[in-house]
């Protein structure tokens, strides 16, 4: 296992909080019914971003899906233009056509996500070609989730990626629920069996081992800019919100509450923060950075919310 | 120079791959034996196999990739030998290429992603191997759909598609492939675009047609005027946005109009015409008659004998004339093989 020093680690708890405290002001406010566009967040699935923030180099490209703020945030993309595009604002990152789920920032190589299950695969493989084609030793960082690996598109690009040696990375964040219906019903076998079956390097990753994935990073990032082809994460994650809104939704009983304490039990932040901890980084510094990040989250999505104010009629 | 379509097209994407080297040709069989009915020719031995691709089986992905080449600044044709296998790829079609300026706010990055799709007719096509939706597809924001009735028409669409930064689909029909004729690089390099263009002046009947229907009126327009019928002509190239105002302006004059179909009537550009001439304050109450020649609706067959009626020619454009003007019928030998555009053609699609 790859060993992280301690500055390294508070980077990626930084990163991680950094997206918390985004997602979690959107859904203290989404209430107020000035962001008006569905909203899938992020809570719960930061391991991801972080690690992507951390070896972030803003010539690799990135591609995602509908739940992209973590992987937009992670890349770099614009915290403002970020929300002023969930409230529909033409300063928004994508002129407010896009709304939360089509989010771009091409300065940072956040090319862009969108709401189709599965849609922006090949087009980060097309990315991939380009740069190919261009002697590039850059690479596309394609997300998706557990759902988008059940569609022809995913089997047709990871066949094409392998077929040119590409270099994509793609990262799966299983979650284990396409909305409501659990992964269990909807697999037959492995997807690592499916990944070998194309000859493709495969890693998977559970109960949010960073230190882990970490490694798997280094490896896959060398990998790849060498021109060795494609490369698959498949990262066991979880959602602890509502698929889409800012609620909780276990009411609904469709998640054992096994499964939730287990899950609750690794949270990522929890996990950094021990960590931290037992490495010895005071207290006082990890609240120093807390402070800042959330001071400077509010600030901008203050300013977004002034500005959506005067544009959206209050419902009172 | 006269060249055959299939010429004007190859030559149009050499010149392209020639001229910008951040270009890309992709299709199943583009380096195939056949390239694509000659239309690929040379192009791989010239320009090699990284920049003119023949891809696995894979339509959806493949558009997906091409888009994402051209999001790098590259100008991609991809080539579908019928549009019938594109139906696989209209996630990214309409999902994303249509609207991914839109999309993003980003209506000034330059997109130039040329959709080839080949549409067939006749020997059997049949209900997978025939269909035409370029009315639908011309109905998306974002994407330009042209479809050539001749050389340099479809040499230009070819340029069109590459260079203009907008997304393109080019309805192709293999009817067409072997017809002959002249390239204009003179003229305006946009000449087809957002425009009709008028292919003859008269008085007695104002006809509308695009595509593998433009041969036909041509022809049913000489036979016409033999008879002392004159036909004001118009013809689209640009499905996505023409000027509809000479055509009404025609109709003031002719007070007769013949809108001709390439394909079946529901939801199709000429209802869509339609409808704008219907609700033009100039035109809608002195109309002395109004025809439209389209494909039945439903599928194609792929029988011989089932599909004797189902296209219209020259013929039946003269025919209908003649019945709209209240004129003595005249008769015109049918071919007997309805299934094949010339002698030329001896299968197998």
């Amino acid at each position: 296992m790859k060993k992280i020093d301690s500055d390294t680690l508070l980077t990626l708890y930084e990163s991680a909080f950094y997206v918390r405290t985004v997602e979690q002001i959107i859904a203290d406010n989404y209430s107020k019914g000035l962001i008006r566009c569905p909203t899938h967040l992020s809570i719960g699935q930061e391991m991801v971003p972080a690690l992507v923030s951390h070896f972030n180099n803003n010539n690799d490209l990135a591609v995602s899906t509908h739940r992209a703020h973590g992987h937009y945030l992670a890349k770099g993309g614009s915290l403002p233009l970020f929300f002023d595009e969930l409230h529909g604002l033409k300063s928004g990152c994508s002129a407010g056509n896009g709304g939360s789920m089509h989010l771009n920032d091409k300065k940072v190589g956040f090319i862009g996500s969108t709401a189709i299950v599965a849609n922006t695969i090949p087009v980060g493989v097309g990315l991939a070609q380009s740069l190919k084609i261009d002697g590039s030793n850059n690479f596309v960082y394609i997300f998706l989730g557990d759902g988008a690996t059940e569609e022809g598109v995913f089997y047709e690009s990871l066949h094409y990626a392998k077929l040119y040696s590409l270099p994509c990375l793609f990262i799966i964040e299983n979650n284990e629920f396409s909305v409501y219906t659990p992964i269990q019903l909807r697999h037959s076998n492995e997807l690592k069996d499916k990944v070998n079956g194309f000859g493709i390097q495969y890693v998977f990753n559970d109960n949010h081992n960073y230190r882990s994935l970490y490694g798997d990073f280094l490896k896959a990032i060398e990998y790849l800019r060498n021109g060795n082809g494609p490369f698959v994460f498949e990262v066991m994650t979880h959602r602890h919100r509502e698929h889409c809104g800012p609620n909780y939704d276990d009411e609904l009983g469709y998640r054992e509450k096994e499964f939730l304490d287990k899950w609750e039990s690794m949270d990522i932040l929890d996990i950094f923060m021990k960590d931290m901890l037992l490495e010895g980084i005071k207290q006082v510094k990890i609240s120093n950075s807390q402070n800042k990040i959330i001071e400077r989250v509010t600030k901008a999505f203050e300013d977004s919310q002034n500005l959506a104010n005067q544009i959206i009629p209050d419902p009172t | 120079m006269s060249l055959l379509v299939t010429q004007a097209i190859n030559q149009a994407l050499d010149e392209v791959l020639l001229s910008k080297d951040r270009s890309v040709c992709i299709g199943l069989g583009i380096n195939d034996p056949k390239r694509i009915f000659n239309t690929t020719q040379n192009l791989v031995e010239k320009y090699g196999n990284t920049r003119v691709i023949e891809p696995p089986t894979s339509e959806n992905a493949l558009t997906g990739i091409a888009f994402g080449l051209c999001l790098r600044g590259y100008s991609v044709c991809l080539t579908h030998q019928r549009l019938d296998f594109s139906l696989l790829s209209f996630d990214q079609i309409i999902n994303t290429i249509s609207k991914w300026k839109f999309m993003f706010g980003e209506e000034k990055q330059e997109l130039s992603c040329l959709i080839r799709m080949i549409v067939g007719r006749g020997w059997g096509q049949g209900p997978t191997h025939s269909q035409s939706y370029h009315s639908f597809l011309s109905s998306l924001p974002g994407l330009k759909v042209l479809y050539p009735f001749d050389s340099d028409s479809a040499y230009h669409s070819v340029k069109y598609g590459m260079n203009s930064g907008n997304p393109t689909v080019l309805i192709e029909h293999r009817w067409l492939h072997n017809s002959i004729g002249d390239l204009d690089k003179k003229t305006s390099k946009n000449k087809y675009i957002s425009s009709l263009i008028k292919l003859a002046a008269g008085t007695s009947i104002t006809i509308f047609t695009y595509g593998y229907m433009v041969p036909e009126a041509i022809k049913a327009t000489e036979i016409l005027k033999e008879y002392n019928i004159s036909v004001d002509l118009f013809v689209a190239v640009d499905l996505s946005d023409f000027d509809l105002s000479p055509l009404l302006e025609s109709l003031n004059k002719t007070n007769n109009i013949t809108l001709i179909e390439c394909y079946t009537l529901k939801c199709s550009i000429v209802n869509d015409i339609s409808t704008k001439i219907i609700t033009d304050k100039k035109t809608r109450l002195g109309i002395d008659s109004f025809n439209i020649l389209a494909l039945e609706q439903g599928h194609e067959s792929t029988s011989f004998s089932k599909t004797k009626t189902r296209y219209n020619s020259y013929i039946e454009i003269v025919e209908n004339t003649l019945r709209q003007l209240n004129k003595e019928q005249i008769y015109l030998k049918k071919s007997y093989y309805h299934d094949i555009p010339g002698e030329w053609f001896k299968g197998p699609f």
